[in-house]
């Protein structure tokens, strides 16, 4: 993008932020209206892909009785348990345009019983299942690591539980969570927000600067009530204390999240439900560098590792608000809080560029190729070069009011 | 045979007549190889002397009756006395008959049993002996004096053979080719030289004929001219044993060291297990391989020399040493596979050539002795250039694939042992034959010498030295042992917990030996094919073996972990299925389990597995 077809327009620097919320607010809610249309316009999932739904306790316990009686019949039959577990391997991945998510196709794997090369994970398989059939019995959860100290023994390794953590959930089409078995989130939410956890009531606005720390268990979740406008998803924890801090929900009626460098499930999770319910934008705020545009497309889409539960974890809505490329010129970053892009990072550009879903979005490729160009990156705390307000003050406003975003 | 007309066999022959027939000479050089030399030579004597009896005499001896554990116990025991007995360990020089008499009875006591059971048996006894003052210099260099004793019951010398014996080329072997283990009579001889050239000691001889009813006892050196010079006079004594002879000497040489005496011994037993053979060594242990078979081997015929092995020199020779008067019974006599006719064919062919060289004829009553040397040249050619039948195989004495089987699986204990005998074949107009035997796993030790994995006969005799340098080990390593599933040492040899044994027998191989002390059998391509046409066959064996052994080890492992899981598996599917409401309880953990565990046996569900299985099964 060149600066010379921008002669005569004022650098967004220079623009005077407007706090009258009306005309603050008039791109989002004009996205709002749009991305409301569209999901009226989206039909349901292609008939060729796995269906991962999220499912009531219940069923997950029904469909558990439903895969033991299947292998008590072939034992009855034959003595020779099979189990049948939809492939969660790369040439099993589809990716839905239409929906702007990866999904898993119908290929399914045979984990025999009695072949020395899978009754390992055939009887890793069986026990896992008995474990979250419990988990289900008595309501509660347990995390990966959890399961994996219930038999050592047999599991090995974490990753050979973990594994089988997937495949079951994949097996009894749900998502994981539904299963009861939950990763350690991490993240933290604040803002105009009231929700039930546990049976507890939370205002979002009462939690002084740290905020709510997302809970795994995210059906025990159930949101109250917001008047939030917006969702800022922030890279960092320190970007969502120095909105804390301003109690910037009250100039700008939004709720902001942070996931803390790459997001985990409950935290993508959350997003998910809070833009689904809501149906209010999400904008996220990330370091510029290929790994701040690499953490916004994690929570666009979702990572290839959990493809075949990405419907419950990608957020299609979200925008990609900054820090741009762009704005490093735009808002006058200093030359000096600017870093050089090392190898490591010019490749990794070059490998978002090639990604389909990056390629469809001309605006993007256009900041990663001005990315390229200018070899440089800059941290969001850069912004803070102008003064430690800047972020709260001139850049958000300015940027939400212009709809300056990806 | 009558008993008066056993004058003895030994005859003299002449230095010049000796050399020119085989002009290498055995080394006794000092080097841990010359105990080994000592026990080689003696013990090939001795088997010799009780196989010639046998041959003779069959109820000389006793086989029916295998050797008992309390036998050998026996042994061993009184072996242990007797060595308690004669551990003031000075070097003994006999001034009369008697006190040589009264040892050699102390000697024979521990096998005073397999004596009287008529055992056929062989006792050697080595061990160092304190070293004499004179030769104490010697001490310093690490050089030890050590006493060499013997015993074996063959047959026994009658006195005109005795006074004979250990002067050189006076053999009962060296005239006519056959499956012998020597085949020059000159062993004794040379040790018997080294030994006194090297301790200043006289060789002590008691023998015993099996006809008379005494022995003859005496102590001698041998001299420069061939003669002998006694230090006790031969004597005749009451026999302190039935029949045999026992020698005993002192020689020079470098500190004992396991792994050639004992290992030739143990070898040589493996295949003269007719024989009951005890050694006992420097170190006092007593090795005590007893008979294991209750037949000898049978006596192997003279080979006449067949036409092809003939070269002009020996031709000559033969003409000129001829009891034959005429030429056509010459040659109709002297040779194999040569008919009256052929004879005749040859003669007249003869002729015809010396016609048109213009040169005297010959006849078929021609004195053979008369011939020109033209006449020879031109009969030699004509007589070289006939087609002749192979020669005949009844020269030849295998030890067979059932008792090279019985006898290593006996003495190495392995899990597996299989031996083939190849059908006669010949060269050089001599037949002969090649056994291989492989033996594997079991109480065989993993070795990591080559040279312990292949133990090479040459007519029931071990062969230790220049291993590299023979036909066999040639032929060994050129075997593709990896197709065989053993793993191999860089010079090609297989490695591991196997063994190895290849017998060649039979005149053949004494035409074929390379180097003074007949260690390697020299190279000739239908010689190695033999050999490892003979050691692919046994490899077969063992390679089915191996891969029948793997596939039930799989299969057993297979089960065993199958098993294994298939408890965790059917318990916690048991823990699903007692809370569903649709079983009622009904649902036993037993049976779950006894169904997995049932068809854990059979065909494997994986790709990869079946294939195994296909492999394995056919």
């Amino acid at each position: 993008m060149s600066t010379k077809k921008r002669r005569g327009r004022t650098k967004l620097a220079d623009r005077k932020p407007v706090w009258e919320l009306d005309k603050l607010l008039r791109r989002v809610r004009e996205l709002r209206e749009q991305l409301a249309r569209r999901r009226e316009r989206l039909g349901k999932l292609p008939p060729n892909v796995m269906v991962v739904e999220e499912l009531p306790a219940e069923e997950v316990h029904r469909r558990i009785h439903e895969v033991a009686r299947q292998l008590y019949m072939q034992i009855e039959k034959t003595g020779r348990p099979v189990f049948e577990i939809p492939a969660r391997t790369s040439d099993n991945i589809i990716y839905d345009e239409d929906h702007d998510m990866l999904l898993l196709g119908q290929k399914r794997i045979r984990r025999v019983f009695h072949s020395l090369a899978s009754v390992a994970d055939a009887t890793r398989t069986i026990r896992i299942l008995e474990i979250i059939h419990e988990l289900i019995e008595e309501g509660i959860h347990a995390t990966k690591r959890e399961i994996f100290y219930n038999d050592v023994k047999l599991f090995k390794e974490q990753r050979f539980s973990d594994n089988v953590i997937e495949d079951i959930a994949a097996m009894l089409g749900t998502t994981r969570n539904s299963t009861h078995v939950v990763a350690a989130a991490k993240g933290a939410a604040i803002g105009r927000l009231v929700i039930r956890d546990s049976g507890d009531v939370i205002d979002l606005t009462k939690l002084g600067s740290g905020g709510w720390a997302i809970t795994p268990f995210l059906d025990q979740v159930e949101i109250l009530e917001s008047d939030a406008e917006l969702v800022l998803v922030v890279e960092k924890d320190a970007a969502l204390i120095r909105l804390a801090e301003a109690k910037y929900w009250n100039k700008l009626p939004c709720i902001v999240i942070t996931g803390k460098g790459s997001a985990d499930i409950a935290t993508r999770a959350f997003l998910r439900k809070l833009v689904k319910e809501l149906k209010i934008p999400a904008f996220a705020l990330v370091d510029s560098d290929p790994y701040g545009h690499y953490i916004f497309s994690v929570y666009l889409r979702g990572s290839k590792k959990l493809s075949y539960e990405s419907p419950f974890l990608a957020t299609p809505e979200i925008k990609l608000l900054g820090v741009l490329s762009k704005d490093l010129d735009e808002f006058k970053i200093p030359k000096e809080v600017r870093l050089p892009m090392t190898k490591a990072d010019i490749e990794r550009t070059e490998q978002l560029l090639k990604e389909p879903f990056v390629q469809r979005n001309k605006k993007w490729v256009r900041d990663l190729e001005l990315m390229l160009e200018r070899k440089e990156k800059a941290e969001i705390q850069a912004l803070a070069s102008h003064g430690f307000k800047y972020l709260t003050e001139q850049y958000l406003p300015v940027k939400i009011e212009t709809g300056d975003w990806i | 045979m009558s008993k008066e007309k056993v004058v003895g066999e030994i005859k003299q022959s002449t230095i010049a007549e000796f050399m020119r027939k085989r002009t290498q000479l055995v080394g006794f050089e000092f080097g841990f190889n010359k105990h080994m030399q000592y026990v080689a030579e003696f013990l090939d004597n001795a088997l010799d002397a009780v196989e010639s009896f046998y041959w003779r005499f069959p109820e000389a001896y006793s086989l029916e009756n295998s050797i008992s554990n309390d036998i050998l116990s026996e042994i061993v025991s009184k072996t242990k006395e007797m060595i308690e007995k004669n551990k003031e360990n000075n070097l003994k020089e006999f001034r009369t008959a008697e006190e040589v008499i009264e040892h050699v009875k102390e000697f024979v006591k521990p096998i005073k049993t397999l004596l009287d059971m008529k055992e056929p048996v062989v006792v050697i006894w080595l061990r160092e002996v304190e070293t004499p003052t004179f030769l104490s210099n010697a001490h310093r260099e690490n050089v030890r004096v050590y006493e060499f004793t013997i015993f074996d019951n063959g047959g026994g010398m009658v006195p005109q053979d005795l006074k004979k014996f250990g002067i050189y080329l006076a053999s009962s072997k060296s005239e006519k080719l056959r499956q012998t283990r020597g085949s020059q009579g000159f062993g004794a001889p040379s040790a018997f030289t080294d030994a006194q050239n090297t301790t200043g000691k006289p060789i002590t001889v008691v023998s015993k004929h099996y006809s008379r009813d005494k022995a003859t006892v005496a102590s001698f050196f041998t001299t420069t001219k061939n003669t002998k010079d006694y230090v006790v006079h031969p004597r005749s004594v009451e026999p302190p044993f039935p029949h045999g002879t026992f020698v005993k000497l002192y020689y020079l040489n470098i500190m004992y060291k396991r792994g050639y005496a004992d290992v030739y011994v143990e070898r040589a037993a493996l295949l003269n297990a007719h024989v009951t053979i005890v050694f006992i060594d420097p170190y006092s242990e007593i090795h005590v391989y007893p008979r294991r078979v209750s037949e000898f081997p049978p006596e192997p015929k003279y080979a006449k020399p067949h036409p092809a092995s003939v070269n002009i020199g020996e031709f000559q020779d033969l003409l000129r040493d001829t009891k034959q008067k005429t030429l056509l019974s010459f040659l109709s006599k002297t040779f194999s596979r040569m008919s009256s006719e052929k004879a005749k064919k040859i003669i007249e062919e003869t002729n015809e050539e010396l016609k048109k060289l213009g040169l005297p004829l010959i006849a078929k009553n021609t004195n053979p002795k008369k011939l020109t040397k033209k006449q020879i040249e031109v009969l030699f050619k004509v007589f070289t250039s006939q087609k002749y039948l192979a020669p005949s195989k009844d020269t030849v004495v295998p030890v067979g694939a059932e008792v090279f089987k019985k006898v290593v699986k006996e003495m190495l204990k392995p899990e597996f042992v299989e031996a083939v005998t190849r059908p006669p074949t010949s060269g050089k107009g001599l037949s002969y034959v090649v056994e291989a035997c492989i033996a594997y796993g079991g109480e065989i030790p993993y070795t990591t010498s080559s040279s312990q994995v292949l133990w090479r006969f040459v007519n029931r005799t071990p062969k230790l030295r220049d291993n590299s340098d023979c036909a066999i080990w040639k032929a060994a390593a050129s075997v593709n042992w990896k197709n065989y599933k053993l793993d191999v040492f860089e010079n090609g040899l297989p490695r591991g917990s196997v063994r190895l044994f290849v017998h060649v027998a039979g005149p053949f191989v004494h035409v074929m030996f390379k180097g003074q002390s007949k260690q390697a059998l020299a190279e000739d391509k239908l010689l190695i094919r033999e050999i490892k046409l003979a050691l692919e066959e046994v490899a077969r064996k063992l390679r089915s073996y191996i891969t029948g052994k793997e596939t039930a080890e799989r299969k057993a492992k297979r089960a065993y972990v199958l098993s294994k899981y298939a408890e965790k598996f059917a318990k916690s599917l048991y823990n699903i299925l007692k809370t569903d409401v649709e079983f009622d309880g009904s649902i036993d953990p037993e049976t779950l389990l006894r169904k997995m565990k049932s068809s854990i046996e059979g065909v494997e569900e994986t790709l990869e597995e079946v294939a195994i299985v296909e492999a394995s099964g056919s």
